[in-house]
């Protein structure tokens, strides 16, 4: 699928706030606004543009708390793992990684909550669940840098 | 205390908002609110800061970039000036302190194949006070989305 950089560029920052912001978007492409929205139905079905959303500052919305949790599973049971926490709603991101030496740790999830409890009780919960306990809590603890990536 | 309104429209909008002529109206048909309620509530928030962004969120992947997740060891004294470094580069979206053995956690994306990764790494690597720095590309994504219900 070719991918048209302008609409990339019109919509990784932020899209206006009226009731028609596609078809003021597609004007200023110089594209009418039932092709711009043709292109945004293939940019989806392609999986290049997830969504349109917004996006939350969660220590503002009441998520003060998130933690890294690198672990270590076995090859055989990554993919299960893997499954199971990214069924927690707790867990935003869950990627499995290539290690490096002296850092055996594959699987990686993202986990948010409103207090350091909370992150811990869902990393129990994953413990109990897969019976995997070779795990590193990586919190955070100062942020240096935060923002959403810049395509085109 | 958020109103059920705002919760209603700002979970809503967290998960999706559908690409048509009059998206905010067809949002909140779902949700039984008007589209004038919901161009309110997002303009709010959006004011107050709790709404960083509304726009697209985009398979870094799919559209010709490659990115990864790095960890540096960084001696303590020099952590700050490393990480400031580091995120002057626009490819990195996200950098933490975080405790632990590896103390320095970024995501590098750059347009093209993951050796222009690879070479961003190195350069960091050479950065005063990086006493290590290991690319983890991922090899299988199970989840990514989030998501904050107010």
């Amino acid at each position: 699928m070719k991918i048209n950089p302008a609409i990339v560029r019109a919509l990784q920052g932020d899209i206006p706030l009226e009731p028609a912001p596609f078809k003021k978007i597609a004007a200023e492409l110089g594209l009418t606004e039932e092709k711009l929205l043709a292109a945004l139905s293939e940019l989806k079905s392609s999986g290049a543009l997830r969504s349109i959303r917004a996006i939350v500052r969660h220590h503002k919305a009441g998520y003060s708390y998130n933690a890294m949790v690198a672990w270590k599973i076995p090859a055989g049971r990554a993919v299960s793992f893997g499954k199971t926490a990214a069924a927690s709603p707790a867990i935003s991101h869950c990627y499995e990684r290539l290690v490096r030496p002296g850092w055996p740790y594959n699987l990686y999830t993202m986990v948010h909550g409103r207090s350091r409890a909370e992150v811990l009780k869902v990393v129990e919960g994953l413990v109990e669940k897969t019976g995997m306990k070779d795990y590193r809590v990586l919190e955070s603890l100062r942020e240096f840098k935060k923002t959403s990536m810049v395509y085109f | 205390m958020v109103k059920r309104i705002d919760k209603l429209v700002l979970d809503a909008a967290q998960n999706d908002i559908p690409c048509t002529a009059r998206p905010f109206a067809d949002l909140g048909a779902s949700l039984g609110v008007s589209e004038a309620e919901v161009l309110k509530v997002l303009k709010a928030y959006k004011k107050k800061g709790l709404v960083r962004r509304i726009g697209g969120s985009f398979e870094t992947r799919k559209l010709g970039f490659s990115s990864t997740l790095a960890g540096a060891r960084v001696k303590p004294a020099r952590l700050a000036a490393v990480a400031k470094e580091i995120s002057k580069f626009p490819g990195v979206t996200h950098c933490y302190e975080r405790e632990g053995e590896m103390n320095l956690w970024f995501t590098v994306g750059v347009r093209g194949t993951m050796a222009g990764v690879d070479k961003k790494i190195a350069s960091f690597r050479r950065l005063p006070g990086v006493e290590k720095c290991f690319s983890f590309p991922v090899k299988k994504m199970f989840k990514i989305k989030t998501m904050f219900p107010l």
